[in-house]
């Protein structure tokens, strides 16, 4: 089948999931979770049978839509981050029925919850459009299908204060990025006279367009972008959004959101950096925003002790990471050498398994043990053994330790700065990695070291179903299995 | 050879494995048991590398494990005479340790523990003696540091203990990162990771513009592990781990890393004058440094790892000569050291065992009691003090020898080598001699006898330091000469001798002895100066510096985060703001602004009003501070960019901006329906930062003014759009071009839009908490007023037919779809505010059916197309029909595909609507506002 059905198929889950959820009358909306999960696992093992566009084939959706390798890398990360978020949701109905439940004392007391196990589905939909987007106007509808969904799922928690002020911050600022992305995409259409990327990047390269106009779009589309993956200057709306969020949906926010993100600077910035007139700018303007990006992530994440918040932070600081690796794009590939658009697909890979794992972790113990300090941590190492390993091959992963998933996505981008000489964007990448082992420690060390206090020293195990179970032993093989032979998901790019 | 039906990567992984499975084990034996399950790994794999050492030195063992071929990144395994010598002493030591350390820890989940990271740091330490590729080597390299920092803070209840295991991490760690990129440097100059491969380039290496980055990002990962001044802090610190961790890591092993690696890389990078100096100051300056702080210490351990510092600065100071005597001083040094001062390490933490205390002035005459350890201690204490016939004295007199061989350098070898000497005397004695032999008062009293366990391990350490010295040739012999023709292209005959005559290196060594027992027989009154000379430099030592300096970095790092998010959403928006300012100014910069005046249109009075009402109302809507009053001007600046559309040729968009206004408008009204009236005052709004806003403000203003005139410029900006005007009546059937682009030309694209206004529906209502509205019963009717009930009477309808009327004229005339769907929905809205009395009400449409119904139909009129085999959503045309009103409409799928946008449109904008209503009513009936 063609690429494009996927997204059709992810679309009509969702759809029947609100179908099932006003018509079947459902007593425990978990199945909701199921069915969706199912669904989406059935897709992903579609992924693997998708056939590349025939040359003939002459259909509307190739006109802005590409079915590459990385395309289908990045559908897989998309269905991947919304599985593994569904199956958080699972665990954090709880919390999600206490801030939704309505008013009245007859109604369910799940109601609120149907919408909430089927948005992440249309985001998902949406994130894999946007893995596919090639032309200006289907980048920005997908954008907007995912940014909206994102608004309504951020605030979700309507009774609670700190998830409401998360959801309007990120609606009035996400509107405003979103303002400058269409000001930027205006101005890319009126100076090539195109909406497609191929097109736009075939007249910037002809020189016959003027660098200013080109310039002006550029800072346009990179304050929209660097607000949506979470560059310095434009991160502060991060920790405050992401403290606030339900946590499965931060989760999502940090994965699926980033790599979104991601992929979309990645096919713009490609156009920018292919034409000789502007693309020294474009690097510089990159390394720039990578340079601070590095330095004030990783530096802020230290004094945090709030788990979630300091998670906030970390997205920031590997967002660092990822723009050096952008701002380092080889001019031109030598054999051998990895694309950076190869390198920020597999770092965001590598990203998703650890970030994900460390989610399901702080949804759990902030389910039973309603905190989300780092405080609420001590202790778990004894008290639940397998919680705290997950959790500890998380933070070495995201703290770059060898063989672990994280430590080539690190390696990966030092290896393209050094190639393109920029010294001082691999100094600060390595301040930002050590100071990241500190604070990723941190977390360790209370986990393995400190003796609980309070009332959490005499709390029991967190339990933990067979489906967070099964989804954290596949994070943690997946981890592993990354770090001991990238080549595999290499290989999955292309 | 053994080596080729068993792998030493198999070796590796049954470490590693030993590690996994050592708390298991821990609980399931101990005792002889335990002993010898622990000691079977390292004593198999201490035959494994005797076994073969090959006759004639300069050939190496090597295979290649593909791994990551494409990066370089390949298992090249090698067993090199310097990797043997590391690889025997991980695995004869770890034999020693093993042993010790079963009876040293009684706790069963202590010992587990300690095994764990013990096994897992020693298949490390063997990665890192048996691999070629110097990014494999790395991986090893930054897992020995982990494992180290997880065995220094063993008792990481102590706050002491876990400061001490971080400094250790955070200088070795930074001096991974920095061996990392020093690696991938040297890749990039030598285009390889192997080093065989590399050493074959090393003049080319040599002469590269690289090569000084190359040599300090790597000399930098190889002084912090092996503990060169200043970054030595952290060996000393690491003395809060358990004794057999400092006799196996801080000793014997981990600290010889970097050594080890500068003697690998000799034939790569050494040579050079940056490598001989680079060397020879930073070696002489810890040997030295370390020599003169360690006998002036009492604590048994401390005075231990301060000559482990200067047995460090001496191996450093020797790969910084090149004669052929330094490497084989290297090697033999290193294993000498290893012997000794491992055994010594034992012996001090049976001591502490025992008797409670490391201090060494408060123990003695131990002899009698402990018997086998006090022997053990003795023999070690010879090899120390370089006394023959032990192995120590051959080292010692290899390391005098060479101030005979280098011209310059000899006499700052040999000032640093007599006291380095002399300062190994007194430690010697101080450890070795004076608790077993010496007295004094107020000595600790022995608590518990040590086990066998705890001085079998040294005193065989100890029998070999003698063995080694009396058979030096025999058993050394092939392997150091192996490792210096590791570091010389020529193979030299290598001898070692015990006895060479009466010469001067002789009589230097006579000399020190003389001069360390001097030392140590009038300790007591140097201590009391040796105080102040001591750690201390201007009342500071390194760690209490580097602390400070950590603690500033970490404050630093605070300032940074408070800074980073001040102010919410006004800070955030103004930073967004002037970034994109900045951005633009800086390209405009780039080129200058000239022809700014080509392309400027005459003037015209009816726009400047239109603009001149936008601007006033935007700015007033800054200004209310009544929240009506806000609303109501930010609708007049909508309704102001609605007369700039239409003045400017755009009635389309003049009437959605109209419609959107209004039910913007209304949203609003019903959304501040519970908040005050008025709005407090900004925190923001002070005086400074209203002027600073303010400016911004006017700034942004004029620079995207500017940005404008520039659009205009014909030769910056084609003008686009008349290719699809063109197109749109022949193609399109249509006149109206923006209608034909959204359900003709990009058709798919507002398909997904129209999608995504479904889910924003879905979620809004999610959010508002979903419910339909109920019948209001009596006593519950929102006041109402009469002019409303009467127009809306009329209008209402009116308006629906309206709605239908822009639907199908929308392809040719102003209109559409989406704004059909807009009308219709405030129409619904009227009448639902205006509820007519017992007339149905037009809400009796279901929002959410409107929705699905309206994107069924749109994705369904496209399949048409794909049947006409034309593809999707492409256009298939009917017959024209009459419609009253309207004119000739012609029926089409495009038609269709309109009236799914308007279905969606509607249902969307009602089903907001009902949720805003629905949540204003229940807020509304709690609070009594509804009548």
């Amino acid at each position: 089948m063609p690429a494009y059905a996927l997204e059709i198929i992810v679309f009509s889950l969702g759809l029947v999931l609100l179908l099932v959820d006003a018509f079947a009358k459902l007593e425990d909306k978990r199945s909701l979770a199921w069915l969706g999960m199912l669904g989406l696992v059935v897709v992903f093992g579609l992924l693997f049978k998708v056939e590349p566009r025939a040359a003939d084939d002459a259909n509307v959706f190739w006109r802005f839509y590409s079915d590459s390798r990385m395309s289908l890398f990045f559908k897989g990360i998309a269905i991947l981050s919304t599985i593994l978020v569904l199956a958080m949701a699972i665990d954090y109905r709880g919390l999600i029925e206490k801030f939704t439940a309505p008013a009245e004392k007859k109604a369910h007391p799940q109601a609120g919850l149907g919408e909430f196990f089927a948005l992440p589905v249309f985001a998902c939909a949406g994130l894999m459009c946007m893995a596919s987007a090639t032309n200006l106007v289907s980048i920005f509808v997908s954008l907007e299908a995912v940014t909206i969904t994102f608004y309504v799922m951020v605030a979700y928690m309507r009774r609670n204060v700190g998830s409401l002020e998360a959801g309007v911050k990120y609606l009035i600022l996400g509107a405003l990025s979103t303002g400058f992305l269409v000001y930027g995409f205006a101005w890319l259409y009126g100076i090539t006279g195109s909406m497609d990327l191929a097109e736009i990047g075939a007249a910037l390269k002809s020189g016959d367009v003027s660098p200013t106009a080109a310039l002006f779009a550029f800072s346009l589309i990179l304050v929209a972008l660097g607000f949506k993956v979470g560059a310095v200057p434009f991160q502060m709306w991060i920790p405050d959004v992401y403290q606030g969020a339900p946590t499965p949906i931060t989760a999502f926010l940090s994965v699926g959101s980033k790599a979104a993100g991601f992929i979309v600077l990645l096919r713009l910035s490609a156009v920018f950096l292919g034409s000789e007139a502007v693309a020294g700018q474009v690097a510089m303007a990159f390394a720039v925003v990578a340079g601070l990006t590095l330095i004030v992530g990783n530096l802020t994440a230290i004094p945090q002790s709030n788990f979630k918040r300091l998670l906030a932070y970390s997205s920031i600081a590997h967002a660092g990471f990822l723009l050096t690796a952008l701002a380092a794009a080889p001019r031109k590939l030598e054999a051998g050498q990895l694309s950076s658009a190869t390198v920020v697909a597999f770092y965001l890979g590598a990203y998703l398994l650890m970030t994900l794992l460390a989610f399901l972790v702080v949804g759990l113990v902030r389910v039973h043990r309603d905190s989300e300090e780092i405080e609420a941590y001590r202790g778990l190492g004894k008290s639940s053994p397998f919680l705290a390993l997950a959790l500890l091959i998380a933070m070495a992963s995201l703290a770059g330790v060898p063989l672990t998933a994280g430590f080539f996505g690190k390696f990966f981008v030092f290896q393209l700065a050094i190639q393109g000489g920029h010294w001082w964007l691999v100094t600060l990448a390595a301040i930002g990695a050590g100071a990241g082992f500190y604070y990723y420690l941190k977390v360790v060390a209370a986990m393995y070291w400190d003796d609980p206090t309070g009332a959490a020293a005499k709390a029991a195990a967190i339990p933990v179903s067979a489906l967070t179970r099964a989804a954290v032993v596949t994070l943690i093989v997946l981890i592993v299995i990354a770090g001991f032979a990238p080549r595999m998901i290499l290989g999955l790019i292309g | 050879m053994i080596h080729d039906s068993i792998h030493p990567a198999c070796l590796i992984g049954a470490a590693f494995l030993m590690g996994i499975l050592a708390p298991l084990i821990s609980r399931a034996v101990s005792g002889w048991v335990g002993a010898v399950v622990w000691g079977a790994f390292p004593a198999i794999a201490f035959g494994y590398f005797l076994a073969g050492i090959p006759a004639e030195p300069g050939s190496v063992w090597r295979d290649t494990l593909p791994w990551l071929s494409s990066f370089g990144m390949d298992w090249d395994v090698w067993l090199s005479p310097l990797g043997r010598i590391l690889a025997l002493m991980v695995t004869g030591l770890g034999l020693a340790i093993a042993l010790y350390g079963g009876g040293y820890f009684k706790d069963r989940g202590e010992r587990g523990r300690f095994f764990a990271f013990f096994f897992v740091f020693m298949g490390a330490m063997l990665g890192l003696a048996v691999t070629e590729n110097l990014l494999v080597l790395f991986v090893f390299w930054e897992l020995t540091s982990v494992a180290s920092f997880l065995l220094i803070a063993h008792h990481h209840g102590l706050d002491e203990s876990r400061l001490s295991a971080r400094d250790a991490l955070m200088v070795t760690g930074t001096g991974g990162l920095a061996l990392l990129a020093g690696i991938l440097l040297l890749g990039e100059a030598g285009g390889s990771f192997q080093i065989g491969e590399l050493a074959e380039m090393s003049a080319s290496i040599g002469a590269h513009p690289l090569y000084p980055a190359i040599f300090c990002c790597i000399f930098a990962g190889a002084m912090t592990k092996s503990a060169q001044v200043p970054s030595h802090f952290w060996l000393p610190g690491a003395m809060t781990a358990p004794a057999p961790v400092s006799a196996y890591l801080h000793s014997a092993t981990m600290v010889k890393a970097g050594v080890f690696l500068l003697a690998i890389l000799h034939p790569v990078l050494g040579g050079t004058a940056e490598w001989r100096f680079t060397l020879l100051v930073f070696g002489a300056a810890t040997m030295t440094w370390g020599a003169l702080v360690a006998m002036a210490q009492t604590d048994l351990k401390r005075l231990l790892a301060f000559t482990t510092l200067s047995t460090l600065g001496t191996l450093t100071m020797l790969l910084g000569l090149e004669q052929t005597l330094a490497a084989k001083a290297v090697a033999v040094l290193l294993l000498v050291h290893a012997l000794y001062k491992g055994a010594l390490f034992l012996v001090a933490g049976a001591l502490e065992k025992a008797t409670g205390t490391r201090d060494v002035r408060r123990l003695g005459g131990l002899m009698r009691t402990m018997p086998g350890l006090g022997a053990a201690a003795v023999l070690a204490a010879a090899s120390m003090s370089g006394l023959p016939p032990f192995i120590g004295f051959i080292a010692k007199e290899l390391v005098f020898a060479l101030k005979w061989e280098t011209p310059v350098v000899g006499w700052l070898l040999l000032a640093c080598g007599v006291v380095a000497g002399a300062a190994n005397i007194v430690v010697a004695l101080k450890v070795g001699v004076t608790p077993f032999l010496g007295g004094g008062e107020d000595l600790a009293r022995v608590e518990k006898l040590p086990g066998w366990r705890l001085w079998l391990g040294p005193s065989v350490l100890g029998a070999m330091s003698l063995l080694l010295g009396l058979f030096p040739d025999r058993l050394l012999g092939g392997l150091v000469s192996g490792a210096v023709s590791q570091f010389r292209a020529e193979e030299p005959t290598i001898k070692l001798a015990l006895w060479h005559g009466i010469n001067p290196p002789l009589l230097i060594s006579v000399f020190t002895f003389m001069a360390g027992l001097g030392v140590y027989l009038a300790r007591r009154r140097i201590r009391s100066t040796g105080r102040h000379l001591s750690e201390r430099v201007g009342g500071w030592t390194a760690q209490q510096v580097f602390r400070a300096a950590f603690q500033r970095f970490l404050n630093f790092a605070g300032l940074l985060t408070t800074s980073a998010r001040n102010g919410g959403l006004g800070g955030i928006v103004t930073i967004m703001l002037t970034v994109a300012a900045a951005g633009m100014v800086w390209a405009l910069w780039r080129s200058g602004i000239e022809g700014l005046s080509k392309g400027v249109s005459p003037i015209r009075l009816d726009a400047l009003v239109a603009v001149g009402v936008t601007a006033v109302a935007a700015w007033g809507a800054t200004v209310a501070r009544d929240r009506m009053m806000a609303i109501l001007s930010l609708g007049c600046a909508g309704f102001g960019l609605a007369a700039i559309f239409a003045v400017f040729g755009a009635p389309d968009l003049a009437i959605t901006q109209i419609v959107v206004e209004t039910l913007t408008l209304a949203f609003f009204a019903l959304a501040i329906y519970g908040l005050p009236a008025m709005m407090g005052r900004n925190a923001a709004a002070c005086l400074p930062g209203m002027v600073g806003k303010n400016i911004l403000a006017v700034g942004i203003g004029v620079l995207f003014c500017l940005l404008t005139l520039q659009a205009q410029r014909p030769d910056l900006v084609e003008p686009v759009g008349r290719e699809i005007g063109r197109l749109s009546l022949p193609e399109g059937h249509g006149r109206n071009v923006v209608n034909v682009i959204l359900v003709d030309f990009r058709a798919l694209d507002t398909l997904g839009e129209v999608a995504v206004l479904a889910i924003a529906a879905l979620g809004v209502s999610a959010l508002l908490g979903s419910g339909r509205l109920r019948k209001e019963g009596p006593g519950q009717r929102p006041v109402r007023s009469a002019v409303l009930i009467a127009s809306a009477r009329y209008t209402a309808p009116a308006m629906v037919v309206f709605s239908f009327f822009l639907l199908l004229r929308g392809h040719n005339e102003p209109g559409g779809g989406f704004i059909g769907g807009l009308v219709f929905a405030s129409a619904a809205m009227l009448g639902h505010l205006a509820r007519f009395d017992g007339r149905p009400s037009l809400l009796r449409l279901k929002p959410a059916a409107a929705i699905l119904c309206g994107l069924a139909l749109s994705a369904v009129s496209g399949l048409p197309g794909l049947t006409m085999g034309s593809g999707y959503l492409k256009a298939v045309w009917g017959p024209e029909l009459f419609v009253p009103l309207v004119g000739a409409v012609k029926i089409g799928t495009p038609l269709l595909f309109d009236i799914g946008v308007y279905l969606v449109v509607a249902g969307t904008v009602l089903m907001l609507f009902e949720a805003m209503v629905c949540a204003g009513s229940h807020r509304g009936r709690k609070e009594g506002l509804w009548t």
